[in-house]
């Protein structure tokens, strides 16, 4: 017997346990770098003392188990996720500050992958073989293999270049009184301040759309399938000869199984969009998490890279878990296949 | 002893004549076989084709810099007078090299594993290997693939080895499903029966049938690597300057917005020629094997 629950807390856990193996992994490739990344981050003109307090300070001196398990301590018991060699201050504070501008971003893209995916492959499959099936279909294959950075071009041409409609990039900073989360946006909204609200969103506006579009692209195509796939069920022509009205037939027979195979595609589209993230970061010069991550990873940062896969593995965990639990409350059998 | 040969071999070349006339009939796939094909002959001869074969490297000419598209330069020239068409040549073949390159990595290591995953399924080495999988999924794959790059040195090489081991975990899924449910056909079972070693099973019986899903995937999956190696050299971690790379003559190109704007716009269209015609091929595969789990 195991309830939903039990379920959910299993998943935890065992994605907890696959992510600290990970950055064990990480960690110990990172020791294998020829080059001692303390001498690198310091300089050729720090004195040699200088550099041998830093290497004991840091843990770099001791066994690479040693230095891992000082790591995950200061991890699980203060947040704390050792020093970056790249910023010069705690890697804690470094996410503190990038992570929620990337979170806005993804959160607002997958919002808008979600919506448009499913309106446009639901008017897709229910119009089906008309003009406007067949334009979703072009557009949609043309999304799907078209590279974000490609989008981010034509939109800053087009809305940014030519029509100066939406900035160039880049992201207001808010007054630190008004910063709650760290999300732009969002702290503006929360503090009534809709100028500043309306800035960041037009700041928003294009990455998050560059970002969305191949996902939208591709959730549009597995929707649409998924949806002709229950068109030709058996109960649907049978809510149809008892008469069911047709908008409860959609809405209730037709949508809900349909959003099953969706969902599980969603969650590839979670990878994709947090890998093409570190595109968009830098295309629109976004102060975010992942421009950040690109710097720790170009600087060859130790503790700064095993953050930053630690970061995206979490991030890519909990979305995980919530389609999860989506699809459950969707789909009865997986519900019952848990509590069996 | 021909005849044998030819009736041996006469129920393939009759099955491949329905398949390609399957293949054949939707446009489409055919246009993606196509330019996979074009595309193909254009990075091979690539020395021959390009106008320009020296502009791939280190080559300065600041007195034809940054011109707009005309007969002279179809795609115009950069900031350093090289003829872009010629250039983007040569970043054709550097991706489709990569493409193979990971391919060649990620697709043995992958199947192996999951064709031993699968055949010994329920026991510890299943549990072992699939666990081992995990590890490399719980990292969405272009982040992954650049943490591995960051830790060796960035270029054509480590690339490539960096998205094979962001990649082959979805092969070895791919065909651990296969073989879960090839494992159920008769054949198999009369093999086991027979006495016949799980190597001979595994390599003889079932990688045969598991063939076509997986070589579609490839196809399929091209596209996405080119777009994936085209990212990491966008942030500079993939194929190094002066060696031109697609991606990173866009992200180069980004700064001469709005006035150059053939700079970067003819390269990212170019990987959405490569990617749409490698998808197109792949889609095709698919619907001829009906392939319905990719």
């Amino acid at each position: 017997m195991q309830s939903m629950p039990v379920f959910i807390l299993k998943r935890l856990l065992y994605g907890v346990l696959v992510l600290l193996v990970l950055s064990f992994v990480i960690f110990s490739f990172i020791r294998l770098i020829p080059g001692d990344p303390v001498r690198m981050s310091l300089g050729p003109t720090v004195a040699d003392e200088v550099v041998e307090r830093m290497r004991s300070d840091l843990y770099f001196d001791r066994p690479v188990v040693v230095q891992y398990a000082h790591w995950l301590k200061g991890v699980l018991l203060h947040g704390d996720f050792g020093q970056s060699l790249y910023t010069k201050r705690a890697v804690s504070e470094d996410i503190a500050e990038f992570l929620p501008r990337t979170l806005e971003l993804a959160l607002l893209s997958a919002i808008l992958i979600l919506v448009f995916g499913i309106l446009l492959g639901t008017i897709s499959a229910l119009f089906r073989n008309s003009w406007l099936d067949n334009t979703v279909r072009l557009l949609s294959y043309l999304g799907v293999v078209t590279p974000p950075y490609a989008f981010a071009i034509l939109f800053l041409l087009v809305f940014a270049f030519y029509w100066k409609v939406f900035p160039l990039g880049g992201m207001p900073t808010l007054p630190p009184e008004i910063q709650t989360t760290g999300m732009v946006a969002f702290d503006a909204l929360i503090h009534g301040r809709f100028d500043l609200f309306g800035d960041a969103l037009a700041h928003l506006f294009l990455p998050a759309v560059s970002l969305s579009l191949g996902s939208i692209a591709y959730q549009a195509r597995i929707h649409r399938s998924s949806m002709i796939d229950n068109i030709g069920k058996d109960y649907i022509a049978f809510a149809n000869v008892v008469g069911v009205k047709r908008r409860t037939v959609i809405a209730k027979h037709l949508m809900k199984p349909s959003f099953i195979p969706s969902l599980t595609i969603f969650g590839l589209q979670v990878a994709s969009l947090l890998g093409n993230a570190f595109l968009i970061e830098v295309m629109f010069r976004y102060p975010g998490f992942s421009r950040y991550s690109l710097s720790v990873i170009m600087a060859k940062d130790p503790y700064g890279i095993v953050a930053v896969t630690l970061i995206f593995g979490v991030v890519f965990a909990i979305a995980n878990i919530l389609i999860d639990l989506g699809i459950a409350g969707l789909d009865p059998r997986v519900r019952l296949r848990t509590t069996e | 002893m021909s005849d044998k040969k030819t009736k041996r071999s006469r129920p393939r070349w009759e099955k491949f004549k329905r398949q390609w006339s399957k293949f054949a009939s939707n446009r489409l796939s055919l246009l993606g076989l196509i330019v996979v094909i074009l595309l193909i002959v254009l990075a091979v001869f690539a020395k021959q084709i390009a106008p320009y074969p020296e502009h791939a490297g280190l080559y300065l000419d600041f007195q034809s810099a940054n011109q707009g598209p005309s007969w002279k330069h179809l795609a115009g020239t950069d900031e350093y007078g090289r003829d872009i068409f010629s250039r983007m040549l040569f970043g054709l073949r550097v991706s489709l090299e990569i493409g193979l390159l990971v391919l060649a990595i990620g697709v043995p290591i992958g199947v192996l594993l999951g064709l031993i995953a699968g055949y010994h399924r329920n026991t510890k080495i299943d549990t072992a290997i699939m666990r081992f999988t995990d590890l490399f999924m719980a990292v969405p794959p272009l982040v992954l693939a650049l943490v591995v790059v960051a830790m060796a040195t960035p270029g054509f090489f480590f690339a490539a080895i960096g998205i094979a081991i962001a990649w082959w975990p979805w092969y070895t899924r791919l065909t651990y499903s296969l073989v879960t449910s090839l494992s159920n056909e008769m054949y198999v079972k009369y093999a086991e029966l027979s006495g016949a070693s799980s190597r001979h099973i595994i390599l003889r019986e079932i990688l045969p049938n598991a063939v076509s899903p997986i070589f579609t995937k490839m196809s399929l999956d091209m596209g996405m690597i080119i777009i994936i190696a085209s990212s990491m050299s966008f942030v500079g971690l993939g194929v190094q300057p002066p060696a031109p790379s697609l991606g990173s003559m866009v992200s180069n190109g980004i700064k001469f917005l709005p006035e150059f704007w053939w700079i970067p716009v003819f390269p990212a269209l170019f990987v959405v020629l490569i990617v749409l015609g490698f998808n197109l091929l792949g889609d095709g595969l698919r619907d001829v094997f009906a392939i319905e789990e990719l």
